[in-house]
């Protein structure tokens, strides 16, 4: 065996093909309650610059351990040929159906696998199992024993002292909430099995991180393109001045592309990933992300909270009125500095509270042949609109690093209290408050340092999320 | 089973049966008990077993039976319809005749009786077969598999490509094929019957078809009939065969005999258009002896072909009937249905209360009725199944049973010894499992060879349970019963139930 291979065992539905989805990332691992549902092995490798470093193989579960272990021990064996006993019950039940999913199984084991054994310890411990973990032992191969949870109950107290008497490590993992680091983790663990083990092991770990790294990279970069797409988007029509048909025709069709863009960004991150289209595509189950992006409801709870807005524009009004104070030598006194914050306060003010934007007359200095009024909507004047984006990005990004491949139900997100964005510091707010305006304003062609600064910002609130979701930090 | 002359059940009543069962596999033990508790509130449940499930049905009929009941009448009538209309249109084709050549009788008669020879044959020898082999023919089954196979193939591929039914509705049709799929075995008589009817109905048509259509040209026109062949074949040899082949009506219908004399006269060259025996210039000799085969396709058709269908038609329906008065009806749901039904009620409310009590729920299970003895239950313990002290008594006790004999199955070797107790025994069956554990092919492979122990009859229980609470246990969540039911089904056992032990009261 030139890499080494990792054999996931265990009894039906203890969730091995769970963990198989978690640590390789793959959501078509099937997974379902109906025994039986893995007949086959299926090989994971895991590779780094097209080397395979090592091998996850998923297999059928123990069904008829009982019997299989009644075969072996029909014959009286000394410990060092029980390895071959077991080649024996293959060889004797080649032809047939009969324990066959034990066959299978233990083929890859006694071709050099170590053993990966999966117990539920939501479920007590039963004296029965240890027909399997004996029939493990025969074989002579290293072995882990993974203590997963499919319920809530919790009787791993009962599983280890039992599993410790047949493997050499027993962890926790649960498929099914397991972060990156504890991903990581297990796979630093297997190392314990060989002393040989750790080179590859250690290759795949680094590279796992920086992966995660260069994701992370990725999802800050897709989040910026979103919330500079959503603040300078606009939509413009000719229509006669009463034709509020066309009007209201084009503000839909305004806040539809904001939606559509918003989507685009969530498919995005998500296959980014490796989580389904069909997941990505909405069904998430919890309120927040489940709203429209302008229901009153989203509005309420995400975003900066006024008083936050109206600071974050006074200061970005005062340091527009300060630069003019600069700019005359000071001779204004700061005249400009507070002008400008109470300026930049009461705009700010007028727009709070408006969440959809409004169709307005274009002035045009020449027309064309079409005589009709040119009237456009957007980019977005609400000043806590592209935070109110950004939060629903970052909390979306949250589900998607929090949801293992193993859950194959609908995402669940927990949204308490305010969004990401209300934990920025005051400079932080003002910052963005001072490049979402100067975006919007040249919407055409945004200033390449307004969207330095959101990309700065943006980074450091993804990188957050990463770490508060159990990322390892680069 | 039913006595003579008792009360039976038709189609109907049968399909209603199986759809009320359906209806109730999932449902609350205890609202079952309360609802059903009341159909005989105000009477005593006949003897009659059959009367009882009558009186069930009639309670809170479902209406698919008089559905289907329907539906099987009018596929009667357009297979009627269908069969009259072949018989007249095959038999007109190949009878016409337009003057030119004559009509090749070898072609009427292979056609209009000797595939009815063939087919007749054909269901012999599968009801032969059947017979010996106790069971289907083994290719039916493979079908029956592939099928099965097939549908979950398609099942599968449009859940892929995101075409699939709404979960819900596929779960519905799971657990509806799973049902069908274990209850297969108790009616096979009346599939059987059910079959060999409709199919011999329109049999029946089509020979009366085939014979109106032959009468009806023989009287109306004037048809001429031949035959011929390129092989060098002496005409007694052909007569012999005719013979041979006539023998049944011989007797009483000589002229429908065709002999040497008729053979010879109506070889046909069609190089020539002309008879063989005729004189040369001249078509044919005798016009009445060029129609005179038609007695003989007349009595074949007849007695190959009418008179068989309609003997198999009214032994289906005899059969049928048959089967229905026949029916066991002692599966375990039915029994839990019958118990529900005749157990004795007791009510402690008073007459005139003081202040509020709650009445005593209607219908509570009590022991069953003093005219049957309690069963007698040997209890499996699988794997390590938790059993205090008492507690398999008690499981015993809540189907009105008495404990013949506990056996523990916590390895395979220990399941040998359980199997061949249980084949010593004559008591019934009951698998004490805990439903959270998946129902692996060990176990399904357990119940099966239980099965083959105590014979195809006798009722086995599979009671699950959650764990323990206290002295007590708590019963299996619906999903894992679920679960076990639909793994279980393969088994196709309806004498095997599969249900959560119920709480203790």
């Amino acid at each position: 065996m030139s890499h080494p291979v990792f054999a996931v065992v265990g009894r039906v539905n203890k969730g091995k093909s769970s963990i198989i989805a978690t640590l390789a990332e793959d959501p078509q691992v099937a997974i379902s309650p109906t025994p039986g549902t893995t007949r086959r092995l299926t090989r994971f490798p895991v590779q780094v610059d097209g080397e395979t470093l090592f091998e996850l193989v998923d297999t059928p579960g123990f069904e008829e351990a009982s019997r299989a272990l009644h075969w072996l021990r029909s014959e009286d064996v000394r410990a060092d040929a029980r390895p071959a006993r077991v080649a024996a019950l293959l060889a004797a039940f080649a032809d047939g159906d009969d324990l066959r999913d034990e066959r299978t199984l233990l083929t890859p084991i006694l071709e050099g696998a170590f053993v990966i054994y999966v117990v539920d310890g939501s479920r007590p411990f039963r004296p029965n199992y240890e027909d399997e973990m004996e029939i493990l032992r025969w074989t002579g191969r290293p072995g882990m024993a993974l203590i997963n949870r499919i319920a809530a109950d919790d009787h791993a107290g009962a599983w280890r002292p039992a599993l410790q008497q047949y493997f050499s490590v027993v962890r926790d993992f649960d498929a099914h909430r397991a972060t990156f680091e504890q991903r990581v983790g297990l796979l630093r663990a297997f190392r314990e099995l060989d002393a040989g083990l750790a080179p590859a092991l250690d290759r795949a770990v680094r590279a796992l991180v920086a992966e995660r790294a260069r994701r992370r990279a990725e999802v800050a970069t897709l989040l910026t393109d979103l919330v500079v797409d959503a603040v300078t988007l606009t939509r413009e029509a000719r229509a006669e001045r009463k034709d509020a048909l066309a009007k209201d025709a084009l503000e839909a069709d305004f806040h539809a592309a904001l939606r559509a863009r918003e989507q685009t960004a969530r498919s995005a991150v998500a296959a980014l990933y490796k989580h389904p289209p069909a997941w990505a595509e909405g069904e998430l189950d919890r309120p927040v992300l489940d709203e429209d992006l302008f229901a009153e409801r989203t509005w309420k709870g995400l975003g900066l909270t006024d008083a936050q807005l109206v600071s974050a524009l006074a200061t970005g009004g005062a340091v527009a009125g300060g630069a003019i104070d600069a700019a005359v030598g000071g001779a204004s006194m700061m005249a400009g500095a507070v002008i400008g914050a109470a300026v930049g306060a009461v705009s700010g003010a007028v727009q709070v509270g408006r969440r959809m934007a409004r169709a307005m007359r274009v002035k045009e200095a020449l027309r064309g042949d079409d005589r009709r009024p040119r009237f456009r909507v957007g980019p977005h004047q609400n000043p806590n609109f592209p935070f109110v984006l950004l939060d629903r990005a970052l909390l979306h990004y949250d589900a998607v690093l929090r949801r293992t491949h193993a859950r194959q139900d609908a995402a669940t997100v927990e949204a308490g209290g305010r969004g990401p964005t209300a934990g920025l510091d005051r400079a932080a707010r003002a910052a963005l408050t001072r490049a979402f305006a100067d975006a919007r304003r040249d919407f055409r062609d945004p200033p390449r340092e307004a969207r330095e600064v959101i990309h700065r910002q943006v980074a450091a609130l993804v990188e957050a999320t990463d770490r508060a979701a159990g990322g390892v930090a680069s | 089973m039913l006595t003579p002359g008792a009360r039976t059940v038709n189609l109907a009543t049968l399909v209603d049966l199986e759809a009320r069962l359906a209806a109730d596999a999932d449902a609350d033990a205890a609202a079952l008990r309360l609802r059903d508790g009341a159909v005989f509130a105000e009477r005593a449940p006949p003897a009659d077993r059959v009367a009882v499930l009558r009186a069930w049905i009639d309670a809170d009929p479902p209406d698919v039976g008089r559905r289907v009941a329907r539906a099987h009448r009018l596929t009667r009538l357009a297979l009627v319809t269908l069969g009259l209309a072949l018989g007249w249109g095959a038999t007109t084709t190949l009878l016409a005749y337009d003057g030119r050549h004559p009509v090749n009788i070898a072609h009427a008669v292979v056609v209009l009786v000797g595939l009815q020879i063939v087919t007749l044959l054909l269901l012999a020898t599968g009801a032969l077969l059947r017979r010996l082999l106790r069971r289907a023919p083994p290719v039916l089954l493979d079908l029956r598999e592939a099928a099965a196979g097939l549908v979950l193939a398609i099942d599968r591929a449009l859940a892929r490509l995101g075409r699939a039914p709404d979960e819900a509705r596929r779960a519905a049709w799971r657990a509806a094929w799973h049902r069908l799929r274990s209850r297969r075995s108790l009616y096979p008589a009346v599939e059987r019957w059910l079959l060999l009817g409709a199919t011999q109905a329109f049999g029946v048509a089509f020979n009366v078809g085939a014979v109106l259509s032959l009468v009806g040209t023989v009287a109306f026109t004037d048809v001429a009939f031949a035959w011929g062949t390129t092989f060098d074949v002496a005409v007694d040899a052909l007569a012999t065969a005719l013979d041979a082949l006539a023998t049944p009506w011989a007797w009483a219908w000589p002229a429908a005999v065709p002999d040497a004399a008729l053979l010879e006269a109506t070889r046909y060259a069609r190089l020539d258009a002309a008879y063989l025996s005729a004189p040369p210039g001249v078509r044919v000799v005798d016009a009445a002896t060029a129609g005179a085969w038609w007695r003989f396709l007349l009595a074949a058709l007849l007695t190959y072909g009418l008179v068989p269908r309609v003997v198999l038609a009214l032994l289906a329906r005899r059969g049928m009937r048959r089967a229905l008065a026949t029916l066991p009806l002692d599966t375990p749901d039915v029994d839990a249905v019958v118990r529900r039904l005749t157990a004795h009620r007791v009510r402690t409310q008073a007459a005139d209360p003081e202040r509020f009590t709650p009445p005593a729920p209607v219908g509570a299970p009590g022991p069953t009725p003093a005219t049957d003895a309690p069963a007698r239950y040997a209890v499996v313990l699988w794997r390590d199944v938790p059993a205090p002290d008492g507690l398999v008594e008690r499981a015993v006790d809540l189907y009105g049973g008495a404990l013949a004999a506990t056996l523990r199955a916590p390895d395979y070797a220990a399941e040998r010894a359980a199997l061949d107790a249980l084949a010593a025994t004559d008591a019934r069956v009951m698998l004490l499992a805990e439903g959270w554990e998946a129902p692996d092919k060990a176990v399904r492979r357990f119940v099966g060879e239980a099965r083959a122990a105590v014979g195809p009859r006798r009722p086995l229980l599979v009671a699950l349970i959650a764990g323990l609470e206290g002295e007590t246990w708590r019963p299996a969540a619906p999903a894992d019963v679920t679960l076990w039911r639909q793994q279980l089904a393969r088994a196709e056992d309806p004498y095997l139930r599969v249900e959560a032990l119920e709480a203790a009261p």
